[in-house]
């Protein structure tokens, strides 16, 4: 259930950001290994979006050689890697791009589900809250960082970032809470 | 009153038995696949197919190797915060420890097509150097090859390890510089302490 969610809101997530990217990045530019930066990401895009996965490898670490801080296409790799289960190297790509741009909510995003995933609440969470102090609003961040404070313990602080993340988006439903064996065999005495 | 009575002999009886009972033995047989097993021939593959299974394999073990060396070889040359020297010993090692694990897969494809010890590790030094000349990525996709379940198995396993090292190499090569190791701990020194009072500033 918890996973669930968790895949649920990433893949939400990212598909906005990856437009937005594309956006941002104006129309594609001439094809080859030559050009700009910016023509180097948008060839990465198009083939990232096409599903061709070494060539926006190739594209994006291109853009890397012309712009050594481009932050848009450290993310994009990242991005690859946690698509082909490569968490190590994600990691890795998100920070870099973060390193860039601290506040890029993109990349602290995706790197709080992979450092929750790992194991690493307390980090996951620090990172939702980063994301949620550029973006207040972001309904996803709420949620994922709610459900990092259960495991964490912070119960009440939990229920209050789900509660906001479902005023945000009604959509978002907290999953119940996993009752441990004890809560359930003995029901509590308070209402 | 004439009763009708049909009269069997004993033996035709036994005749009777005797055939339904190897019937009954036959069906079984062919429910539980042993006449279909029986009936399959045994086939061996041919010296040309086991030489397009080894090529075919070869070829995916060589894919990891220059994929994942490929990798380590662009994020080196990103823009790292760590030394030069640095990072050039972690892509060293890197590298060391991607050529010794294609060995170990091409080494592991001869021994599972039954070559001697010594062969395995001539086929797969051969097979190296021939990759090294003229590497996969300069050459043209061959049409693609089914596998059998071991050969693939090795593959596999080549291809998940080798992306392992080039990504450990990844985060090694593109972690935050290394801040200046706190000096040694405090040691009783000799040297008077400092006054307790605070010291004038200008």
């Amino acid at each position: 259930m918890f996973l669930y969610h968790r895949h649920h809101v990433v893949s939400r997530a990212i598909a906005p950001l990856f437009v937005a990217l594309i956006v941002s990045c104006g129309s594609p530019g001439t094809s080859g290994t030559t050009g700009t930066a910016e023509d180097a990401l948008s060839r990465g895009l198009q083939a990232h979006t096409a599903g061709k996965l070494d060539e926006a490898t190739n594209a994006y670490f291109e853009t890397l050689a012309k712009d050594p801080k481009n932050k848009f296409a450290f993310y994009n790799l990242g991005v690859i890697a946690q698509g082909q289960s490569r968490p190590v190297a994600a990691e890795s790509f998100y920070r870099l791009a973060i390193e860039q741009d601290a506040k890029m909510t993109s990349a602290l995003f995706n790197l709080a589900i992979l450092r929750g995933v790992a194991g690493a609440n307390q980090e996951s969470a620090d990172l939702y809250r980063r994301v949620i102090a550029v973006e207040p609003n972001n309904a996803a961040a709420h949620f994922n960082l709610g459900l990092v404070l259960r495991l964490l313990g912070q119960t009440a602080e939990a229920q209050q970032e789900l509660a906001t993340a479902q005023r945000l988006d009604a959509k978002l439903v907290a999953p119940s809470p996993s009752a441990s064996p004890a809560r359930q065999a003995s029901p509590s005495p308070t209402r | 009153m004439n009763d009708a009575v049909v009269r069997i002999s004993r033996r035709s009886l036994l005749w009777a038995v005797g055939g339904l009972a190897a019937a009954l033995l036959l069906l079984a047989l062919v429910v539980t696949g042993v006449v279909a097993r029986a009936a399959d021939a045994n086939t061996v593959a041919s010296a040309s197919v086991m030489k397009t299974q080894q090529d075919a394999a070869e070829r995916d073990i060589e894919r990891a190797y220059e994929q994942a060396v490929t990798q380590v070889h662009k994020v080196r040359a990103l823009n790292l915060a760590i030394t030069a020297a640095q990072a050039d010993a972690i892509t060293l090692k890197a590298l060391n420890d991607l050529k010794a694990l294609r060995h170990s897969g091409l080494v592991s494809l001869g021994q599972v097509l039954g070559l001697a010890a010594a062969d395995g590790e001539a086929t797969a030094t051969a097979a190296e150097k021939r990759f090294d000349q003229a590497p996969l990525s300069a050459q043209p996709a061959p049409s693609p090859v089914l596998l059998a379940p071991r050969l693939y198995a090795i593959a596999a396993r080549m291809s998940e390890l080798a992306t392992q090292l080039s990504d450990q190499a990844t985060a090694a090569v593109t972690a935050p510089a290394a801040t200046p190791a706190p000096t040694a701990a405090p040691s009783p020194s000799r040297t008077p302490a400092p006054p307790a009072s605070p010291s004038g500033r200008p």
